[in-house]
């Protein structure tokens, strides 16, 4: 369950990013319309939110908090360094995480 | 009302910079050796690569009160620290010659270990001890731990565009590349750095605010430590020798009462007819440190008293302190706690550097200049300070007193060495240099002293640190040779 609230945080902070003009372009390679930016920061906030509540659902709150925010950076970081240096990694990096998410579900309901 | 909010910015911008200056080395020095800190009985596991054996805590703290006896008879106390699933060897103080002694006891055996060395006890007391004499190091550990706090507190506040520069780091652009990384550094793991400090304030907090147990105890300080550890018993020596009784029956009984294992065992007045042993229950398995005591005459076996630790004030302290040394973490979030640890290091380094960076084309003045030489050569020095104690570790001959304290003294002369160095290298070689020698270092650490074949996993997973420490800091000097 752990790593799906990861790979959520990680979609969450992708969609932020993609959502503020100077970051959406380089991210994605193409100019984003006001609209899709609109749609990245919603998503990006209610990825935000289930990522949380995952990990909430996963272990005691405290544990869960402590350990959120503590990923926090640990996916954050990689993620600007991806931005400024390898954007490409950075796209990559989302594509796994979407792969991520199922996989850690079905790992924690095994 | 904009214009009073800039003035309040600016005013917490300076407050942020000055508060970071004044105190910002001793404080990168603290987050430095917290960080490592965390891996305080692997970094000891490597350190003594000879101890690779695990073996039960009852039979560790059997051996080694068998040697005790034997070797530090006349001291008032003994103060173990059991092995664990982390730590195999036990930790123990005692007062020797008149000065307390530290030594990572031999679990089997009882004897200090082969290779005698702090380990990562070293970093553990050099982040909030600062190697200074009681009370000076903590005193000044806990102002730099309040000062962080102000300095956290007005960078908030200071920060204009908080959420719109979350993910901006503009890379190859001078002072605005040093604010970006600063920024980046503090904004992401900020709840974390915030939780970090917070607590790492209260765990001080007697020290450095003494009046409220002054208030309600007077002079009386022994009846608010009664009072906050009633699972203790104090009672004076009775003059008359009497052998320990059976430890390992009463740390069984202890284990039986605190549900768990026992992390730590203190004998008061060992080889005395009033001996007592105390057990404190481990805490490994919770986040409040502070879970119980149960206490035994150590002549006779007979319990004295015993407390599981359940008051609420008690125990919120003991949970805000236990957030701070995270000996409940599993592996996982200790890593993660590692890496929150390296970015509030970086966010230092990075704060103190932009620091002078900033005023390099306002005030290129003398004093600025040498601020900027004095600021690279901490930044280096401590690191390079931590890599001599581990060569030292590895080179020093195993057999010879005092091997423990010439680690520190190499670990602190060579921190001098490289601050001076550092401060005086022309500006091109400022930072190349130093990092290539970090690198090499590094690199080459785990091949000396024949370890490297070791199938021990905590001294594999060292030596390949160590190897991922140094490519890191290859990438630096190749990058900053670039600039």
């Amino acid at each position: 369950m752990l790593i799906a609230s990861a790979a959520l945080l990680y979609l969450a902070l992708y969609a932020l990013a993609v959502a503020q003009p100077q970051h959406g372009d380089v991210l994605t390679g193409r100019r984003l319309s006001v609209a899709r930016q609109q749609q990245a920061r919603f998503a990006g906030w209610v990825l935000l939110a289930a990522s949380l509540a995952v990990a909430l659902a996963t272990s005691q709150p405290v544990y869960a908090a402590l350990w959120w925010i503590s990923v926090f950076p640990a996916l954050g970081l990689p993620l600007v360094l991806a931005r400024s240096y390898r954007p490409a990694l950075a796209r990559f990096g989302a594509g796994l995480a979407v792969a991520a998410v199922p996989c850690g579900l079905a790992w924690a309901a095994i | 009302m904009n214009r009073l909010h800039d003035g309040a910015r600016q005013t917490m911008a300076w407050l942020h910079g000055w508060t970071g200056l004044l105190l910002g080395h001793v404080l990168y020095l603290m987050a430095f050796a917290g960080t490592l800190s965390m891996f305080r009985p692997e970094i000891g596991r490597w350190m003594r690569p000879e101890n690779t054996t695990d073996v039960d805590p009852v039979q560790a703290i059997v051996a080694a009160t068998r040697w005790l006896s034997r070797n530090a008879a006349n001291a008032p106390g003994w103060y173990l620290t059991a092995p664990d699933a982390r730590a195999n060897t036990i930790d123990a103080y005692f007062t020797q010659g008149g000065r307390i002694a530290y030594h990572a006891l031999d679990p089997q055996t009882g004897a200090p270990a082969a290779r005698g060395t702090l380990g990562g006890e070293f970093f553990y007391r050099l982040h909030f001890e600062l190697q200074l004499p009681y009370p000076w190091g903590r005193l000044l550990a806990s102002l730099a731990a309040a000062t962080m706090l102000i300095a956290l507190i007005s960078g908030i506040v200071a920060h204009r565009r908080f959420f719109r520069d979350f993910f901006t780091f503009r890379v190859g652009k001078g002072q605005r590349s040093w604010l970006d990384g600063h920024n980046v550094l503090g904004v992401f793991a900020l709840p974390f750095h915030l939780m970090i400090t917070l607590t790492g304030v209260l765990t001080l907090m007697s020290l450095s605010m003494p009046w409220p147990g002054i208030a309600g105890y007077g002079a009386d300080t022994p009846a608010m430590f009664r009072e906050l550890a009633p699972g203790g018993v104090d009672r004076p020596a009775a003059g008359r020798k009497a052998p320990l009784g059976p430890i390992a029956d009463m740390m069984r009984g202890a284990q039986d009462r605190c549900g768990g294992a026992v992390g730590r065992v203190t004998i008061i007045n060992p080889g005395d007819a009033a001996a007592i042993a105390s057990f404190t229950c481990a805490d490994a398995a919770q986040i409040a440190t502070n879970a119980g005591t149960v206490s035994y005459d150590a002549v006779s076996g007979r319990l004295l008293n015993a407390w599981i630790e359940h008051r609420p004030a008690i125990t919120a302290y003991s949970w805000l302190y236990g957030l701070h040394v995270a000996r409940f973490a599993p592996l996982s979030l200790r890593w993660l706690y590692f890496f929150g640890g390296a970015m509030l290091t970086l966010a230092i380094a990075s704060g103190l550097i932009l620091w002078t960076v900033k005023r390099r084309d306002r005030l290129p003045d003398r004093a600025n200049r040498l601020l900027a030489r004095f600021n690279a050569g901490v930044i280096v020095a401590v690191p390079t300070g931590a890599l001599a104690l581990l060569w030292t570790n590895r080179v020093l001959p195993l057999a010879g007193d005092g091997r423990a304290a010439a680690e520190v003294t190499a670990a602190l002369v060579t921190a001098g060495i490289a601050l001076a160095v550092v401060a005086i290298l022309p500006g091109r070689l400022r930072w190349p240099l130093p990092f290539a020698v970090l690198a090499a270092g590094l690199i080459v650490l785990p091949f000396v002293g024949g370890w490297i074949g070791a199938t021990d996993a905590v001294l594999i997973a060292g030596n390949l640190m160590l190897l991922a420490a140094g490519a890191l800091c290859g990438w630096l000097a190749w990058r900053s040779a670039r600039c």
